[in-house]
C-alpha cells in the first residue's frame, strides 16, 4: 500500500511540477465592483518606497522636487495606492464619480504569453498592459473593450492622457495597420537594437559600429561567441527577418510613398516560403552566438563577460548606466540601418471592465509628475510629451557644453528646441531612449501572427533552438 | 462538559477523502485535461494532426523522427538523466552508509550536513553554482562542457534526495543479520552484497526515481547552467505552451508521463508483493 501511495505521489509530483512549470496557474480573479484590477508584464508602476531611500536617487530626487514642488521619499507609495485619494479628490462631484472606489489591485505577471494564458483560463482584469502585439492579439479575439470618444477629448481638463501623448507615438497609434486606436492608451515604447562595447567587436570603434549596424552581426565571425539573441519566437523571428530580407529592405527608396507599407510588409512576412528562408538565417545564427536568454545578458554586459546583446531600449538604457558605473564600460547602442522595431506596451480594458474608473487611472498615470516618476522607477520611455517631460530628458542628458544638438521635436512638438547633448549621446542612452526622427522611419510594428502562421514560425523557432 | 459532546465516528475511510479529493482535482483532472489537448485540435473536435508534430515539424512523415530535434532533445534528456540518477548513486550509497555505519553519537548531525543545503532556495543555489563555474572559467565554453554543468547541477540538486532514502533503509536493516552472517563466516564484502545491499534495494530503487524523473524536467538548472543552450524535455514543453501551441506541448507532456510510468514501473514502483519485505523501512 505505502509502494502504492509513492508511486502515485510520485506522479503527481512530477504531473504538478510539469504542468505548473509550464503555464504557471495560480487563482484565478474576476471583475470586482469597488476595486480596479489591473495587471501588467513585468513590474511596470512606481512602486515607490525604497527606490527613494538609494544614494543614487538623491539627485533626482532634488530635481523632481524643483520641478513638481513633491518631495519623494522612502515613504512614498506606489503610484497605483496613491490613486486612490487622487480619484477621490479630483473626481468628486464629477459625473460617474464612484464613493464606494476603495483600492487597486495591481499584479505584475512575467510576460506577454503569462498574461495571455491567464485570460484565455478565465481571469478577468478592468486594465491591462500589454505589448502592441498582444494587444491586437486580444482585439482580434474580442477580448477587449473600446474606449469611448471621450477618453480622447483634449478638452476635458481631467483627460490628461489625451493632453500629453506625444504627437509621435499618436500617430504611430493611429496608424490603421496597426488597427489598435480606440482601444489602446499608450504607456511606454521603445525600439530593438544590439548593445555593444565597441572596442570588443572590430579592430577600430568605427569598423564596430559598422558590423553592428547590420543584422548579419548575429552571424559573423567578429562576433562568434559574443553575442546573445532573445528567447522567444518574435524577436528572434524578427531579427530572422532582419538577416533575410536586409539587401531587399536596404535597396528600399526611403522617400517613396510606399517606403512605409513595403517595410511593415516585408518585416511581417511570415508565408512558409520565407519562414524556410529565415529558418536557414537563423540556425546560422545559433550556432555563431554566445546564447539565448530572456534577461541575464543585462548581468553579463554590465560586468563584461559579454561584449554584444540584441536588446530592448528600455533595458538597453539600463545596461548603459549601469556598465559605466559598475564596470567604467562606454557601451553603445544601435538600430539596425535596414529596418528595426518599433513595441510599445499600452493600457487596454478588458471587455466588462469599468471604463469610468480605468480611463481616470490612465489618466492619472499621465500626470506629468507621475509619467516621470514612472520613467525614473522603470527605466523605459514614456508615451507621454510635455514640457516636465521634455525637462526630464535635459536633465537626464543635457550637457551646457556639449557638443552637439539633438533634435525631439518630432515627439515632444515642434515648440521644442533642440537638446544640447554631448555628442557620445547620439549613439548612448539618449539615441537609445529617443531615437532621432531619421530612424524613427526604418521602425516597424511587428503585429502578431495569424494563426496558422504563429505555429509555423513557433515550431520553426522551437525546432531550431 | 465534554461529556455532552457528540461522539465523532471516524471510519478509516472517512481518512482518505481529503486526499482522494487531492488525488482527483490535482492528478486526475489535470491528466485528462492533457489528454484532452494532446488529441484535439483547436475546434475541439478529435485529431491526430499534433500526434504528426511531434514526429516530425512539418508533420508530414513519422521516419524524420530519428532525425528530428525532439529526438535529439528526448535523447539529450535522457543521457543527462541517467549520468545523474548513476553520478548520484555512486556518490549517495557510500555516504549513505557511512553515515549510517558511524559510531558517532549524532548521526543525525552528519546526515543533517547534507540536508541542509535543501533548504537554501533551489534557484540561489544554481545561480551561485553558475558564479562558480563562470569562475573556474567552464561556464559555457563548449557544448561538452554545457552538458557536463548541467549533470553537475542537477547531482548537485538532487543529491540529497538520493541519500535519504537509501540512508534511513540502511539504518533500518536489523543488525542481527550481519551478526549472522559473519557468525556463518561470510567476509564484510560478502556479508554487504549478500544482505545490505539486498536489503537496502527499496532505497536505492526509491532514491533512482526521486533523481531520475525530475531530472528530466528540471530545465532551470540547464537554462541557468549553460545559458539556455542545453534543451531538455521540459523546456520543450514550456517552449510549446509559450508558443500558444498547447496541443503539442500536451502531447509531449503526454509522451513523457507514460515514459516515467514505464520507468516507475521498472524500477519497481508499483509492486505490492514487496510490501512485506520493505514494511518498516519503506520511507517518505
Amino acid at each position: 500500500m505505502k509502494k502504492k501511495f509513492s508511486a502515485a505521489l510520485g506522479i503527481c509530483l512530477l504531473l504538478c511540477s510539469s504542468s505548473f512549470t509550464a503555464c504557471n496557474l495560480p487563482g484565478l480573479g474576476s471583475f470586482n465592483e469597488n476595486v480596479l484590477r489591473v495587471a501588467s508584464w513585468d513590474e511596470y508602476i512606481d512602486m515607490g518606497g525604497e527606490v527613494y531611500a538609494d544614494e543614487d536617487a538623491e539627485d533626482f530626487i532634488a530635481w523632481y522636487y524643483e520641478t513638481f514642488g513633491i518631495e519623494l521619499n522612502e515613504n512614498t507609495k506606489p503610484l497605483y495606492e496613491e490613486f486612490v485619494d487622487w480619484y477621490h479628490r479630483e473626481y468628486k462631484d464629477k459625473e460617474g464619480y464612484k464613493e464606494d472606489f476603495e483600492k487597486v489591485e495591481y499584479v505584475a505577471l512575467q510576460d506577454n504569453e503569462t498574461m495571455y494564458n491567464k485570460i484565455k483560463m478565465g481571469d478577468q482584469y478592468d486594465l491591462l498592459c500589454p505589448s502592441e502585439y498582444m494587444a491586437i492579439k486580444l482585439k482580434n479575439e474580442g477580448r477587449l473593450q473600446a474606449y469611448s470618444a471621450d477618453f480622447f477629448e483634449k478638452s476635458n481638463p481631467l483627460n490628461y492622457y489625451a493632453q500629453n501623448l506625444s504627437p509621435y507615438v499618436d500617430s504611430v497609434l493611429s496608424n490603421p495597420n496597426v488597427g489598435l486606436k480606440e482601444y489602446l492608451a499608450g504607456y511606454m515604447w521603445g525600439t530593438t537594437g544590439f548593445v555593444f562595447n565597441p572596442d570588443k567587436i572590430g579592430k577600430t570603434k568605427e569598423e564596430s559600429r559598422e558590423i553592428m549596424s547590420s543584422w548579419h552581426c548575429m552571424t559573423t565571425s567578429e562576433c562568434a561567441r559574443k553575442i546573445t539573441a532573445k528567447d522567444n519566437a518574435r524577436d528572434s523571428y524578427f531579427m530572422g527577418l532582419g538577416m533575410y530580407y536586409e539587401e531587399t529592405l536596404l535597396a528600399l527608396d526611403k522617400n517613396a510613398t510606399n517606403y512605409a507599407s513595403e517595410l511593415a510588409r516585408l518585416m511581417n512576412d511570415t508565408t512558409p516560403q520565407t519562414v524556410n528562408g529565415v529558418r536557414e538565417c537563423l540556425r546560422d545564427m545559433r550556432e555563431n552566438i554566445y546564447g539565448l536568454e530572456t534577461d541575464e545578458a543585462k548581468t553579463d554586459m554590465i560586468m563584461g563577460w559579454l561584449d554584444a546583446s540584441y536588446q530592448w531600449s528600455g533595458d538597453a538604457v539600463f545596461i548603459l548606466d549601469e556598465a559605466e558605473s559598475e564596470s567604467n564600460l562606454e557601451l553603445e547602442y544601435s538600430i539596425p540601418s535596414s529596418a528595426s522595431n518599433i513595441w510599445f506596451d499600452g493600457w487596454v480594458m478588458m471587455d466588462g471592465a469599468d471604463e469610468h474608473i480605468s480611463t481616470a487611472f490612465i489618466n492619472f498615470l499621465s500626470l506629468p509628475q507621475n509619467v516621470v516618476r514612472n520613467m525614473y522607477y522603470i527605466g523605459y520611455t514614456s508615451c507621454m510629451a510635455g514640457n516636465e517631460v521634455y525637462q526630464y530628458a535635459d536633465y537626464s542628458y543635457g550637457d551646457e557644453n556639449g557638443d552637439a544638438e539633438y533634435s525631439l521635436s518630432y515627439f515632444f512638438g515642434e515648440e521644442y528646441a533642440p537638446l544640447t547633448v554631448s555628442s557620445n549621446q547620439l549613439r548612448r542612452q539618449l539615441f537609445a531612449q529617443y531615437p532621432d526622427e531619421e530612424t524613427t522611419k526604418r521602425l516597424v510594428v511587428m503585429k502578431p501572427f495569424e494563426h496558422e502562421d504563429n505555429e509555423r514560425v513557433n515550431r520553426m523557432w522551437i525546432n531550431i533552438k | 462538559m465534554t461529556k455532552n459532546k457528540p461522539k465523532l465516528h471516524f471510519s478509516r475511510k472517512l481518512l482518505a477523502i481529503p486526499y482522494g479529493l487531492f488525488l482527483a482535482f490535482f492528478v486526475v483532472v489535470p491528466l485528462l485535461i492533457i489528454i484532452y489537448y494532446a488529441f484535439t485540435d483547436d475546434a475541439g473536435k478529435f485529431s491526430l494532426d499534433y500526434v504528426k508534430y511531434f514526429f516530425s515539424e512539418n508533420g508530414d512523415s513519422f521516419w524524420d523522427f530519428f532525425t528530428s530535434s525532439n529526438f535529439r532533445t528526448i535523447m539529450r534528456s535522457l543521457f543527462i538523466s541517467l549520468a545523474s540518477t548513476a553520478i548520484c548513486l555512486l556518490i549517495a550509497y557510500p555516504v549513505a552508509y557511512i553515515i549510517a555505519k558511524s559510531k558517532l553519537k549524532n548521526k543525525s548531525m552528519l546526515l543533517l550536513l547534507f540536508i541542509v543545503p535543501m533548504w537554501v532556495n533551489f534557484v540561489l543555489r544554481i545561480n551561485a553554482l553558475k558564479e562558480l563555474l563562470q569562475f573556474i572559467g567552464i561556464y559555457n565554453r563548449s557544448n561538452g562542457w554545457n552538458i557536463f554543468n548541467t549533470i553537475l547541477g542537477m547531482v548537485y540538486d538532487f543529491l540529497p534526495f538520493m541519500i535519504l532514502p537509501i540512508y534511513t533503509t540502511i539504518i533500518k536493516i536489523d543488525n542481527s543479520y550481519l551478526e549472522a552472517a559473519k557468525d556463518l563466516g561470510a567476509t564484510g564484502a560478502r556479508a554487504f552484497t549478500k544482505i545490505t545491499l539486498p536489503l537496502s534495494k527499496a532505497g536505492i530503487m526509491s532514491g533512482v526515481s526521486m533523481v531520475f524523473l525530475p531530472s528530466m524536467t528540471n530545465y532551470v538548472v540547464s537554462n541557468y547552467l549553460t545559458y539556455s543552450n542545453v534543451k531538455i524535455v521540459g523546456k520543450l514543453i514550456d517552449d510549446y505552451f509559450m508558443g500558444d501551441l498547447w496541443h503539442d506541448g500536451s502531447f509531449i507532456a503526454l509522451v513523457l508521463l507514460l515514459f516515467m510510468f514505464l520507468v516507475t514501473w521498472l524500477t519497481g514502483g508499483f509492486k505490492a508483493d514487496e510490501i512485506t519485505e520493505t514494511r518498516g523501512t519503506s520511507l517518505w
